[in-house]
């Protein structure tokens, strides 16, 4: 939000206020003079009535202190400096009972001058103040199980009424989003502070380096976040906005966030969405993208997206150490390990699962109406995440693997509820199925598939050169084949509008799509088109080369080809075909 | 005013604190109408204009309680100078 506004008016209101400080603290000296006289020679009565006027002026000048900090913020923040009043912050501790001072203000205002004032934000998010007790007692529902802390977090929360609460929200939003039993719109304001604070973060830095493309987009990011709405815009034409509904924020690391599209208040359905690897922050806003489509397609869905975790690295996010420190023992491994093939191991699920599950325990309470009707959906890496989760404990209504590397689990009674309606899908020339449903131990039969029929016999010594070289192999895997899930639903991913196929790993969020609706259905609890699989084939086409003569300069006469699925056969080279449907709502 | 520890003061000493504490109390006051009165006058519009006015009034009426206090506690000593002068001291 960004209010008209006077920086010499607030710059002269800043002077004033330090004016009306110093002239308070020498006009009224005397009240403190008094108290040590009058303690001594003074009767009971008078002694008493010094001592509240002194304690009044104490807490007069603490006020005015921090009322002048507040007002030189906002006007240097208005002055389009803020990367120099952060330094100023940076430097300088939050005043003393800021918090009390800011629990004056109008919650929404007050919101809306944090959110205006990324530089208060930071000091409000470095540790405000606010009432000890019930921060203590909040602080230590995190201690418990899941389902426990969420109901005791909504019980202490629910004692304070609405303006208290929010206060609550805007002075410790670090601990408010954390609260997964809070009311929501309650963890959207904490969260808008959490990003205005990272956002004052951000511009001291660019201060210090000076523009550079990733930070500014990073910037851009936060700005868009505060500043813009979400737009859906529904089948009949019409569109609706609302603001970023996020429910936690923080860039520590790749960041984690977790954020609610759609109408809480009209929405029936709720559905949880995982993404896959390399999910951070920077590429929050792709993953974003697909999601808003389905909060758009049905008022009475609602869509959270939820990357409330740390998700492996995709390959070479991070550049490779230089070579003097690769060559350190074991540097090479790691490097291998956490920023080439980090997505081939579960142990990032092993540590998300439980996270996603609590948060969930926390959207059944505080989401109760939406969350009566939940789905949790898992893209590639996401579906371990999901599987995971359920092996501690999540239970809901369906869970969806959408070109999931693996059910996480290799028997379906390790989940907390074996019987929950399970959906897959995945299209036929999608890579992952190079990965599903495997593990270190079968590398060997993997390569010689993977590679051309002249290397078989140098199949079983790479793996094991491989499996020598990787660090805990064991650890690699993700379970099951979730299209071989007992019981699961396999779903068509078919065609886009113009009658090409779906294909690869993500073509299923083309909202023209047979797979794009199926994935809606479930979300909804509407009617699926169910694959067959007996009308599909497919084989895997090892590594090769491709010759060809070439067009053009820039078209190579040969090519090396990574090993891929082919399909050879499908249901729609017949432009009649239906793939048989099943009513998700009579079940 | 400067009594030996145990010692009351005089009249005139409890007086003139009486004294000292009004002259506080309207100071408090002249200070918190300033106050007020910038802040009504802050150049920024919007939700955050009035966060911050309403932040402003709120350490008025805190410089306004302060009044009220050192008004109570000048009205208290001169009550106790009464009583002294009363009893003789």
């Amino acid at each position: 939000m960004r209010a008209r506004v006077d920086v010499g008016q607030l710059a002269t209101l800043a002077g004033t206020v330090g004016v009306v400080e110093r002239r308070v603290d020498t006009e009224t000296a005397a009240v403190a003079g008094a108290v040590g006289v009058l303690a001594r020679t003074g009767g009971a009565g008078a002694c008493a009535a010094v001592s509240l006027a002194a304690a009044a002026r104490t807490e007069a000048l603490a006020q005015l202190a921090a009322l002048r900090t507040v007002v030189a913020l906002a006007a240097d923040v208005y002055a389009g400096v803020e990367a120099r009043v952060v330094a100023l912050v940076g430097a300088r501790p939050a005043p003393p009972r800021l918090g009390r001072l800011l629990a004056a203000a109008q919650v929404d205002d007050l919101e809306a001058l944090l959110v205006a004032a990324p530089a208060l934000a930071a000091a409000v998010a470095a540790g405000a103040t606010s009432s000890p007790g019930v921060v203590d007692t909040l602080t230590r529902t995190l201690l418990l199980p899941p389902a426990v802390a969420a109901r005791e977090q909504a019980r202490t929360l629910g004692r304070l009424d609405p303006r208290e609460r929010r206060l609550l929200a805007l002075t410790e939003p670090g601990l408010m989003t954390a609260l997964v039993g809070a009311p929501a719109s309650d963890r959207f304001a904490a969260s808008r502070v959490l990003v205005a604070a990272d956002l004052s973060r951000l511009l001291q830095r660019r201060a210090l380096v000076g523009a550079q493309p990733r930070l500014d987009a990073r910037i851009a990011m936060r700005r868009r976040l505060l500043d813009d709405d979400v737009v859906l815009r529904h089948p009949d034409g019409s569109t609706t906005r609302h603001r970023h509904q996020l429910l936690v924020f923080d860039p520590e690391g790749d960041g984690r966030v977790v954020e609610v599209l759609g109408d809480l208040q009209r929405a029936e359905h709720l559905a949880v969405f995982v993404p896959g690897t390399g999910s951070d922050l920077d590429r929050y806003p792709g993953s974003l993208a697909r999601m808003v489509p389905f909060a758009a397609a049905d008022p009475a869905l609602a869509v959270v997206l939820w990357q409330d975790a740390d998700h492996p690295d995709a390959p070479f996010d991070d550049p490779p150490p230089p070579p003097d420190e690769l060559a350190r023992p074991g540097a090479a491994q790691r490097y291998l390990r956490e920023h080439v093939i980090a997505a081939a191991y579960r142990d990032a699920a092993d540590l998300a699962g439980p996270a996603l599950a609590a948060d969930v325990a926390g959207l059944r309470v505080a989401l109760a109406g939406p969350a009566s009707d939940l789905t949790v959906l898992g893209h590639s890496y996401g579906g371990s995440i999901v599987g995971s989760a359920e092996a501690h404990g999540m239970v809901v209504d369906r869970v969806v693997h959408v070109a999931s590397a693996g059910a996480y689990v290799r028997d379906v009674a390790d989940y907390a509820a074996p019987s929950v309606e399970r959906f897959a899908m995945t299209a036929y020339d999608d890579p992952v199925r190079l990965a599903q449903g495997h593990d270190a131990a079968d590398s060997a039969s993997r390569l010689r598939a993977m590679l051309p029929a002249a290397l078989d016999p140098l199949a079983p010594a790479v793996a094991g050169a491989a499996v020598a070289v990787v660090p805990a192999p064991a650890a690699i895997g993700h379970g099951l084949d979730p299209d071989l899930l007992p019981g699961v639903v396999r779903l068509d991913t078919g065609v886009h509008a113009d009658g090409r196929l779906v294909r690869g790993h993500s073509g299923m969020f083309a909202p023209d799509s047979t797979a794009w609706r199926n994935l809606l259905a479930v979300m909804t609890r509407g009617r699926v088109e169910v694959l067959q699989p007996g009308l599909w084939s497919s084989h895997l086409d090892p590594l090769g080369v491709d010759t060809h003569l070439p067009t053009g300069r820039t078209d190579p006469a040969v090519q090396v080809h990574l090993p891929r699925y082919v399909i050879d056969r499908t249901p729609y080279s017949d432009p009649g075909y239906r793939a048989p449907t099943l009513d998700l709502g009579s079940r | 005013m400067h009594a030996p520890p145990g010692v009351p003061p005089d009249v005139g000493a409890l007086l003139a604190w009486s004294a000292r504490l009004s002259d506080c109390a309207d100071a408090a006051r002249a200070q918190a109408v300033l106050l007020r009165d910038r802040v009504d006058e802050r150049g920024l519009a919007g939700p955050a204009g009035d966060a911050l006015g309403a932040l402003g009034a709120s350490v008025a009426d805190e410089l306004l309680v302060l009044a009220a206090r050192c008004q109570v506690a000048a009205g208290a000593l001169a009550q106790q100078a009464h009583l002294a002068s009363r009893s003789g001291r």
